[in-house]
């Protein structure tokens, strides 16, 4: 059980969320290393905050107030925590006591304002600040399709010392978002990462509903279930033409693609839009009205063709063994998610806490092994369970679930389980408009662990090692 | 299960039967080199989508290459964050002669959502002379098809449709 004590002294500010303080969070962060997983670490001139997930999967938020732009860095006891610090500091130039890391994780140098999300941020005079050390692999020269710089030392023919570089992607996400309605940030939502067209928006809009206090209608759920389900099965199949690809499986590469590209036609002649952008609704009009037969077509159309891919994918797997293997250690330490976690050892699945949830279609067991032959297999069973979430949905589409009542504190915790992992949305609202916005993409947690992982790895395989890993910066670069 | 070569010689069958029609056009192949500017990623992904099995791009007369220095057409997506202008002039002063500049997908030809900011430049628009320009958020890889045709072959868009039209601008 997590040490309490220092909770209780804490206000509790939301449904989930505490404020403690500076003794109190180092005296929680000291004696809980081994009890909680930390998720996610943000912070802004006022608090730092760290999520974390407790025992049956309940999120815990805890803030202390950042004193004279400082606070107790939280990397010192969770790892994990070093790049939402390192961000926190290029956006609003507070900065971590006793950081692991402190170098700048977004800002190199071509900004025009030092910390821009500051309350007083710099103009960067004429000639621009400190850039970055070079990549030996340049950010855009990368197989992955956002932005992804790759430092290594060879020695030996494999890769030593990996660092890895996100900042050119930076696209001032959050800027964008602060101030807006929730309905102008919906479109801005939708477009954070194409790794989440729906799982980003969906998380974002379940934050809300929590903050508001808004109940929605069975339908509604189901459909946003469908879509997320849908957008699994997608992105999915892109990861794994991907890595057949890059491990030269052409004709398995082939089949992945014209699956996909059939789904999307699928989704085109229901009335979506080909990769499910702006399917998820704010007011409970997500997707289409008639989304049963849209599943159904997509059951249809899928379930041979994975048969297919899942017999030609036995032919090549052996080429995937022992490559870019992730301990499972590692997975749970750094609370890895999606298929990269549960190919690891890390079994969890935030899906189970969604309501309405079909359980009874979610029977996959999970891997150990950890390399990118476990995370195709581990695909592939996850695609043939969607397709049996999606059966189960239209059998019983809109039933009535139980649901918890909230009381309204405009602050909220949302979160959809994508196909990479966990999206989480933290939102607090202020005369109808976002106050602030932190956002916790699959891939934040896997970035602190990258380096280690493409360690001992020969550069001929970095290529195929990232496209195993389905690795999508957009989505922390914001 | 069935056995491995009939699996390998099944999906070689479906991959015959599925694969598309390619677009016949006149003139020279086309060299293509893609690049990442700062975006959601999702016109980088229609990209590669376009460069698979699933849409006939080299039967229509282009080939992808690695490097600028190969390239005639250099494909821009994303929205040219502040970090990726220096990328961008050096994929572009590394192209040989009669190069042109294409934007994929809204962000590139004018920021789409990610305007003029302290991280973003907002598209190639404000910044340079543009051959052409193909919109959507993302477009298809059908539709980026469609509008490289018709930009190689020099026509102005003649569809109403937004999704397959291919806005030529300027000529460099």
């Amino acid at each position: 059980m997590m040490e309490e004590s220092a909770l209780f002294e804490g206000e509790r500010v939301g449904l989930f969320h505490y404020r403690v303080t500076a003794e109190g969070w180092q005296s929680l962060l000291q004696q809980n290393v081994r009890t909680m997983a930390l998720l996610a670490f943000w912070a802004d001139e006022e608090w730092a905050t760290a999520l974390f997930l407790l025992k049956g999967e309940q999120p815990l938020l805890l803030s202390t107030a950042v004193v004279q732009g400082r606070y107790q860095a939280v990397s010192h006891y969770f790892p994990a925590a070093q790049w939402g610090e390192r961000m926190a500091r290029d956006l609003w130039g507070v900065e971590a006591w006793s950081a692991l890391d402190d170098s700048p994780a977004l800002d190199d140098g071509s900004w025009s304002l030092t910390a821009p999300l500051s309350a007083n941020p710099l103009p960067v005079s004429e000639g621009g600040g400190q850039p970055l050390p070079r990549c030996r692999v340049e950010p855009s020269r990368t197989s992955v399709p956002g932005l992804l710089g790759i430092d290594y030392v060879l020695a030996e023919g494999v890769m030593q010392q990996v660092d890895v570089q996100i900042s050119a992607g930076h696209r001032g996400v959050l800027s964008r978002l602060i101030g807006l309605t929730p309905q102008e940030a919906m479109p801005l939502v939708a477009r954070i990462s194409a790794g989440g067209f729906v799982a980003h928006p969906l998380a974002f809009v379940r934050a809300l509903e929590q903050a508001e206090s808004r109940r929605i209608d069975p339908r509604e759920r189901d459909r946003r279930l469908i879509l997320l389900e849908v957008e699994r099965l997608g992105l999915h199949l892109f990861d794994l033409a991907q890595t057949a690809h890059r491990a030269g499986a052409g004709l398995l590469a082939s089949l992945c693609d014209h699956a996909r590209e059939c789904l999307a036609k699928r989704c085109m002649d229901h009335g979506l839009s080909r990769r499910l952008t702006d399917s998820i609704s704010l007011e409970g009009h997500s997707g289409v009205e008639a989304i049963i037969p849209f599943a159904q077509a997509v059951v249809q159309e899928l379930s041979p063709r994975l048969e297919q891919i899942k017999q030609l994918a036995r032919l090549f797997e052996g080429r995937l063994k022992n490559m870019a293997t992730v301990p499972t250690e590692l997975a749970w330490d750094y609370a890895l998610g999606g298929v990269t976690g549960r190919a690891s050892g890390r079994y969890l699945d935030m899906r189970y806490m969604d309501e309405g949830v079909r359980p009874q279609a979610m029977k996959s067991a999970g891997r150990h092994e950890g390399d990118a032959w476990a995370r195709n297999r581990q695909r592939l069973v996850e695609s043939e369970e969607s397709l049996r979430i999606l059966e189960c949905i239209t059998a019983g589409y809109g039933q009535e679930s139980e649901q918890q009542a909230v009381p309204r504190t405009d602050e909220g915790l949302g979160v959809a389980e994508g196909a990479r992992g966990d999206v989480w949305y933290h939102v607090v609202l202020k005369e109808g408009r976002l106050a602030s916005v932190q956002i916790r993409d699959p891939l934040m947690p896997l970035l602190a662990v990258l380096g280690l992982v493409l360690e001992g790895q020969e550069p001929e395989g970095l290529s195929l090692a990232l496209a195993s890993l389905g690795l999508s910066p957009a989505g922390v670069a914001l | 299960m069935q056995p491995a070569p009939l699996t390998m010689m099944l999906a070689f069958l479906d991959v015959q039967k599925w694969r598309p029609q390619p677009m016949r056009r006149q003139g020279r192949r086309i060299r293509l080199f893609s690049l990442e500017t700062g975006s959601c990623e999702g016109c980088a992904m229609e990209l590669l989508s376009l460069g698979s099995s699933a849409y006939p791009l080299e039967g229509s007369g282009f080939q992808s290459v690695r490097h600028p220095e190969d390239a005639d057409w250099l494909l821009v997506t994303g929205s040219v964050t502040r970090s990726c202008a220096g990328a961008l002039a050096s994929a572009w002063e590394a192209m040989p002669a009669g190069r042109s500049l294409v934007a994929v997908g809204d962000c590139a030809h004018d920021g789409g959502m990610w305007k003029n900011t302290y991280a973003t430049l907002g598209g190639l628009h404000a910044l340079s002379r543009v051959y052409g320009s193909i919109p959507g958020c993302p477009p298809s890889p059908a539709a980026i098809l469609q509008a490289l045709v018709e930009l190689a072959e020099g026509g102005l868009s003649s569809t109403s449709s937004q999704a397959s039209s291919a806005s030529r601008r300027s000529r460099q």
